[in-house]
């Protein structure tokens, strides 16, 4: 955080308007001042401001941190919508439906039964793909590369 | 839900792997356009979890990274020189054009700010009705509606002491660029998701058809990226070339109607000279003539400079997919974040960027 809390304060008392106020609040808490070009981040609308379609905005909530949005290219999100924001801009609302549909899906996924790694095989950005290999095919180590590796058995920890 | 955690879930991860692993039979290469998802992909470890015949290479998805050194040093003149409020991106300031980059004009007295949004910028302005403000508007497909909302929101609020300084850049003229040069070797795409948010999906079918490289939609969190790679697989061992979206829950096929008329109002398109990369027709955004008034470039006297600095920095090589960040023989020695050769080594969304902070020990072994 580049700003204390006494100065958070100071700023919150200082601002006289309520645009400047939530960009000031959001300066100071956000966790990321600058974001990558093209991140857009997942927020919970709070409260529409402004009925002017033009001027629409909402006070949107990241994990707790609240900032003032444009709606202008949204002006279909409502309270209670997750929309996706990019460089103070909302441009897409999160298609609740859709998400849940191809989340089931991968969940439950036919081809993907069978093919879980035991949860005691150690995970992470150190698992390669021998490691993968070894735990979901036990007759066959290390066997992924130019033949294709055999995962129909029932997967056991190496 | 809240569209992150869930998309990180280790098990499905772990047994999306395993269907990638089980789906491959052959050795393919496969780029990420988008500079967000080389960094997700990186910093997760999930190449790591691949297996070894499929090569993900990183594509020029970073619009800092591409943003031609000229206009770097036009900002920087404009910085110096012009006694303007020059507003960037926080990315953007360590960039080296042919001289200097920004922190270092901004070291040398110019005024040079950072802000979060475009509309920040336009406050800004307001504020200052005495001082000129230019916004350095640099992005792709999905920065472009911001920024074009800014020069309406000055227009709406009759700031005229507002202008933007444009390097927009459009991603489908350059997958046609990559996949057309001679020494290219991506077979496979995954898609920038947000870029395709505000633009649809419709330009990339017929470039899956041409080029015979299936496009893959794809969002940005480990699932959605593992679900793109095995979408892109399947269809390469099946010898299919088509667009599919994975990333529906924020793409729909007509993109976002709101932003584009945003975007048609205020842009149009032109060619762009892309950083290590060369000049692309039909390739970036420019401001329209009717908005020539918010148009940095019409507004201040700029000086267009052809001399490109001599370097070793590779970044051209890296964006096409032909090598790769630790091919670099300055990689980590004398191109660092700190002190950086190229852009790749700056941007949070840069290739060279992301090997550096999490892979440095990974290239000093596999190079030892």
């Amino acid at each position: 955080m580049r700003v204390s809390f006494a100065d958070t304060f100071l700023c919150l008392f200082a601002a006289n308007k309520f645009s400047r106020l939530f960009s000031t609040l959001s300066l100071s808490l956000s966790p990321q001042p600058h974001p990558p070009m093209c991140l857009a981040v997942p927020g919970k609308v709070l409260e529409i401001v402004g009925e002017d379609p033009l001027l629409r905005a909402a006070k949107v909530s990241f994990a707790g941190v609240v900032k003032l949005i444009s709606l202008t290219c949204t002006p279909e999100a409502k309270v209670g919508d997750f929309v996706l924001v990019h460089v103070g801009v909302a441009i897409s609302v999160v298609d609740a439906k859709e998400a849940a549909e191809t989340f089931a899906y991968l969940q439950q996924m036919g081809e993907l039964d069978g093919l879980e790694i035991p949860p005691e095989t150690p995970v992470g950005a150190v698992l390669g793909a021998e490691a993968l290999a070894k735990a979901a095919a036990p007759n066959g180590p290390g066997r992924l590369g130019a033949s294709a590796p055999t995962f129909e058995s029932t997967p056991t920890t190496p | 839900m809240k569209y992150v955690d869930e998309y990180r879930d280790a098990a499905l991860v772990r047994k999306l792997a395993a269907a990638i692993a089980r789906a491959t039979t052959r050795p393919w290469t496969i780029m990420e356009i988008c500079g967000g998802q080389t960094h997700a992909i990186v910093k997760f470890g999930l190449d790591d979890l691949l297996p070894k015949n499929i090569t993900l290479v990183h594509g020029p998805g970073c619009p800092v990274c591409v943003t031609s050194a000229d206009l770097i040093d036009q900002a920087v003149d404009l910085a110096l020189n012009h006694g303007v409020i020059l507003c960037s991106f926080g990315d953007m300031l360590r960039v080296p054009g042919n001289g200097i980059d920004l922190l270092t004009a901004k070291a040398r007295g110019g005024d040079v700010r950072i802000v979060y949004s475009p509309l920040d910028a336009v406050n800004l302005a307001r504020d200052n009705p005495a001082r000129q403000v230019v916004f350095f508007a640099v992005g792709f497909e999905t920065t472009a509606p911001a920024n074009a909302l800014s020069v309406q929101s000055a227009k709406a609020h009759g700031v005229q002491n507002y202008s933007i300084l444009t390097s927009h850049v459009l991603v489908p003229p350059a997958m046609r660029a990559i996949l057309g040069s001679p020494d290219n070797r991506v077979q496979g795409f995954l898609a920038a998701g947000h870029v395709c948010t505000i633009m649809g999906t419709s330009e990339y079918g017929p470039i899956a058809r041409e080029y015979g490289a299936p496009i893959i939609i794809t969002g940005f969190e480990p699932v959605d990226i593992l679900e793109g790679i095995l979408l892109c697989v399947k269809q390469l061992e099946g010898g299919r070339a088509e667009m599919e979206n994975a990333y529906s829950r924020a793409v729909r096929a007509e993109g976002n109607q709101h932003a584009r008329k945003i975007v048609e109002d205020v842009f149009e398109v032109c060619d762009r000279d892309w950083r290590g990369i060369g000049v692309i027709p039909r390739s970036g955004l420019a401001v329209r003539p009717a908005h020539a008034a918010y148009d940095a470039a019409a507004r201040f006297p700029l000086k267009k400079s052809c001399a490109t600095c001599a370097t070793e920095c590779i970044s051209g090589e890296i964006m096409r997919g032909v090598k790769k960040p630790h091919d670099c023989p300055a990689f980590g020695t004398r191109c660092t974040p700190e002190r950086p050769l190229g852009a790749p080594m700056v941007s949070s969304e840069g290739a060279c960027a992301a090997y550096y902070r999490y892979r440095s020990r990974a290239v000093v072994e596999q190079t030892a």
